[in-house]
């Protein structure tokens, strides 16, 4: 009897399916909440809403006659009316809406019938299904006060008018019909002329009636525009030299200090409690509260100058965060990031510390390596996985510094990325510039990731 | 013009403010049901008061000094067909981006009924048609403007023959150098992080000018600008970059003449009414510019109760709640037939300089910027931009202006916005002259 070898049989493997049936939830959930979000707003800053009008050959009509870009000066040429398209409420107020057939006398005593537009009558009753059957003539207000109600033939305001009512008489309306007024408009595009009929609500007719521009249009396109905007903002450059100047000051610092005060707790010294509550407080503190509390040691009566001045280091209180002193509020602001945020690097150091097994420290010990030795040789390489995550975290936080800035130096003065994009949205109300400005936070952080990801290897991936 | 509705924000910011409103208006619910968005008194000691002046009427009100989500709220109800916010009280500025997405109710038929009981001022209906002579896109609530305050402490270091209620803008510089000089440190103070921007719009320009946006580069405004950096920044105490709220460095002691909005001076006119006094902005070359500022009640179309809201815009008009308001909050009524008299000393000291600057003979009133629409913010940079940038920076003043205007002009065009006062009328869009 010959001895077969054992053969194990091929398997076929089995596409496992239960842990992604498990895990869909959570991408459900990044779907919603992060990936569509991220790409609405990432689509806001590459997005120009309404920046071509498509011109039509005949009002009301689809048939397009060309395009005309947001803002173009137009010339008008010819008007129409057009039966309002139900649902369409987009772009602005349109020009008179809705028109009433009404019986009413005039001034001079006789009874007329005619057309008059909707926004020059009050609707006083209507019928059982809503429909307005009798009105007065509104009054006018403001530098038209007093002036009587002309009334058409047809409903439109070029056709003949057959009289005119006062303020407040009484009418009878027998129909209404609801119109938009649409221009035959003429206008330049990459020095090509075009001409064709648009909507009322789209453009914005100056008082000549005879010019005006376009004002919103009803197609998108991707442009580059939100972020030369950007830019070509005045702030742009020194929001972006300020933002990675806080970083080359803030994070080397913060780096040393945290791996020396995480050295400080895994001594283990009597009192270590004490001394990873005190390392850790700053962490509860909110970054605006933080700013306010360093304002108030920085600003001209504040802690600082009433200890210098006890000292007899000054003779009088100085005044650092002003606009001639930027250099100060820049001291200010790294003084009260490295106080700040500190404690999270600690932190994280912390644990890195705890996975570094006691037997090796041990036999660097052993060996004779000094303390200085041992930190740079055992810890700080052991400690490399737990430094990278410390500095990507650290670096994408510190692209978002923002609260402990504005409450230092006010946000005009020295400004960083963040505020720009506060700046955008809060008080510019551009939210495509504002997205590009996040946008550009984003891509920064991630670029930074990706830079640590491969410079600060660990132990083991450096070696394979 | 940008449209500032996008189906992700609008499902965020109702899903957001509609989780807050809804805690309001259930508790506001509690009395009328009508949801009150206002983006006045929203300081918290104002919201205490404003409520208790509510309660007597039987309304409830939210309030979030922000615009931004206000506007974004009231366009996606629009958009959604139905809504939450009934009533919107609101900056005259917040206006226009809702009315160019067809958001807020006619309310000329209301103001008809209500100007039989009362009196509104003309000149602040004529605002709320909003450029168009039909639709009244809000009825006009309460006005305030900006005044100067002084600690009594500095009155002994005005120049001889300076009358504090006719003062002039190099009287001021004067003031400001004496003070300097005899304390030590620059003693007048700017809220240059808060309501800078109408300082420069309404004060600074058109009383050196005559103009706002058409003089903005003219030899006046370069002349104005250098006098600025030599005889009047120098004595403006330097942490102004930092000051929001002009009555907390009155009261700390830390400038003792200031310039600001009468609702952010009053918190000091109350605390301390003995130590201090209010007078008007001072007068250029040109005469005095100043800004009124006018506060509005609009209905949104998408207001489930358009009726509770008619009754709440009737109720915050009467004269006798006009009163309550200048009394407790010191908004300025807008309604004629206010009892005055009886005025707690901070309002009453307030109410002197307000009415000393509005009737001044060489008055220049300079409205708050119309037609810009959403982008009411960017001609604010381009005023800051240009102060700052010659003021704080030290650039070119002739250079800077040329530049700043040109982003004006640009802007004045891509928005079409016809000039208003104290600009001459315009035909299309408003124009910065040449200089």
């Amino acid at each position: 009897m010959s001895i077969q070898p054992l053969r194990t049989p091929k398997r076929r493997t089995k596409t496992q399916w239960a842990p992604y049936l498990l895990i869909s939830p959570a991408l459900l959930y990044l779907l919603v909440f992060f990936a569509w979000p991220m790409t609405q707003a990432i689509r806001l800053a590459i997005w120009e809403e309404q920046s071509l009008l498509s011109l039509r050959i005949a009002p009301g009509e689809e048939n397009e006659a060309g395009a005309l870009e947001q803002g173009t000066r137009i010339a008008v040429l010819d008007r129409s009316n057009v039966p309002l398209a139900p649902g369409e409420a987009d772009g602005g107020p349109a020009l008179l809406d809705v028109w009433f057939f009404v019986e009413g006398e005039t001034p001079g005593g006789g009874m007329i019938q005619g057309w008059a537009p909707e926004s020059r009558i009050r609707v006083r009753e209507a019928d059982a299904s809503g429909v307005p059957v009798r009105g007065t003539i509104r009054p006018r207000l403001g530098s038209v006060a007093g002036q009587h109600t002309a009334v058409h033939a047809s409903p439109d305001e070029r056709s003949e008018v057959v009289g005119e009512f006062a303020s407040r008489t009484e009418v009878a309306i027998a129909r209404q019909k609801s119109l938009e007024v649409w221009f035959l408009i003429e206008g330049v595009r990459d020095e090509q002329r075009f001409s064709g009929w648009a909507p009322s609500r789209r453009l914005q007719i100056y008082g000549d009636g005879a010019t005006g521009r376009v004002d919103s249009g009803d197609t998108g396109r991707f442009t580059l525009l939100h972020i030369q905007r950007m830019l070509n903002d005045r702030f742009f450059r020194s929001a972006l030299g300020t933002t990675f100047l806080l970083m080359l000051l803030i994070i080397p610092v913060q780096l040393v200090l945290a791996i020396v005060m995480a050295l400080v707790i895994q001594a283990r010294l009597k009192f270590n409690l004490l001394f990873l509550a005190i390392f850790a407080i700053p962490l509860a503190a909110s970054d605006l509260a933080v700013g306010i509390v360093w304002s108030s040691i920085f600003t001209q009566n504040g802690y600082l100058n009433s200890i210098l001045y006890s000292l007899g280091l000054i003779e009088s209180p100085q005044a650092y965060l002003t606009a001639a002193t930027r250099h100060w509020i820049l001291v200010a602001v790294w003084i009260a990031e490295v106080w700040r945020a500190t404690s999270l690097v600690m932190v994280i150091v912390v644990s890195g510390l705890q996975a570094i097994s006691q037997e090796v420290l041990e036999a660097a010990e052993l060996f004779g390596a000094t303390l200085w030795q041992r930190v740079r040789y055992v810890i700080l390489p052991l400690l490399k996985p737990s430094l990278q995550v410390a500095l990507i975290l650290r670096t994408i936080l510190a692209l978002q510094v923002f609260a402990v800035v504005i409450a230092l130096g006010g946000g005009d003065v020295v400004t960083v990325l963040a505020n720009e994009t506060y700046r955008q949205y809060y008080a510019l109300r551009n939210m495509n510039t504002a997205a590009a400005y996040s946008g550009l936070i984003l891509l920064l952080s991630m670029i930074s990731a990706g830079i640590y990801l491969r410079t600060v290897r660990g132990q083991e991936e450096a070696v394979s | 013009m940008r449209k500032h509705v996008k189906r992700t924000r609008a499902f965020a910011a109702l899903l957001a403010l509609g989780a807050i409103l809804w805690c309001g208006a259930a508790f506001a619910a509690g009395l009328s049901g009508l949801v009150f968005f206002s983006t006045q008194f929203a300081p918290v000691e104002e919201q205490a008061k404003f409520r208790e002046i509510l309660k007597d009427g039987g309304f409830d009100y939210t309030a979030d000094s922000n615009d931004g989500p206000l506007i974004d709220l009231v366009t996606a109800e629009t958009r959604a067909g139905k809504g939450t916010v009934g009533l919107i009280g609101a900056l005259h500025g917040t206006f226009p981006p809702l009315q160019r997405v067809n958001a807020l109710m006619n309310l000329i038929d209301l103001a008809e009924d209500l100007s039989e009981s009362r009196e509104f001022a003309p000149a602040f209906m004529q605002t709320g048609l909003l450029g168009s002579e039909d639709a009244l896109y809000y009825i006009p609530w309460m006005q305030a403007t900006y005044v100067m305050a002084a600690n009594k402490k500095a009155l002994e270091y005005l120049p001889e023959g300076a009358d504090l209620k006719t003062l002039t803008w190099q009287q001021l510089a004067d003031w400001s150098k004496a003070l300097h000089k005899g304390e030590g440190k620059p003693l007048l103070g700017l809220p240059h992080a808060g309501l800078f921007q109408r300082f420069l719009q309404g004060y600074l320009w058109p009383s050196f000018t005559g103009g706002m946006v058409s003089k903005f580069r003219s030899k006046e405004a370069v002349a104005m600008l250098e006098w600025v950096k030599a005889e009047l920044w120098p004595h403006v105490h330097p942490e102004s970059i930092n000051y929001n709220l002009m009555h907390e460095p009155l009261l700390k002691g830390d400038v003792w003449v200031a310039f600001d909005h009468t609702a952010r001076l009053l918190p000091a006119f109350n605390e301390k009414p003995d130590d201090f006094v209010a007078f008007p902005a001072p007068s250029g070359p040109a005469g005095l510019g100043f800004m009124p500022v006018i506060v509005g009640l609009g209905i949104s179309k998408a207001a489930p109760d358009a009726e509770a809201a008619k009754q709440a815009i009737d109720f915050l008009t009467k004269p006798g709640t006009q009163a309550r308001i200048l009394r407790e909050l010191g908004f300025f009524p807008a309604v004629g037939g206010v009892d005055t008299s009886d005025l707690p000393r901070g309002v009453a000291i307030q109410m002197e300089a307000v009415n000393a600057q509005a009737n001044a003979a060489n008055a220049i009133p300079a409205l708050l910027p119309v037609g810009l629409g959403s982008r009411g913010g960017e001609i604010n940079q381009i005023f800051r931009n240009a102060f700052d940038r010659t003021i704080l920076n030290g650039e070119d003043i002739g250079k800077v202006l040329e530049e700043e205007a040109a982003n004006l002009q640009r802007l004045m065009d891509e928005t079409g916005a016809p000039a208003w006062p104290p600009d001459p009328a315009s035909d299309g869009p408003s124009k910065v002259l040449p200089r």
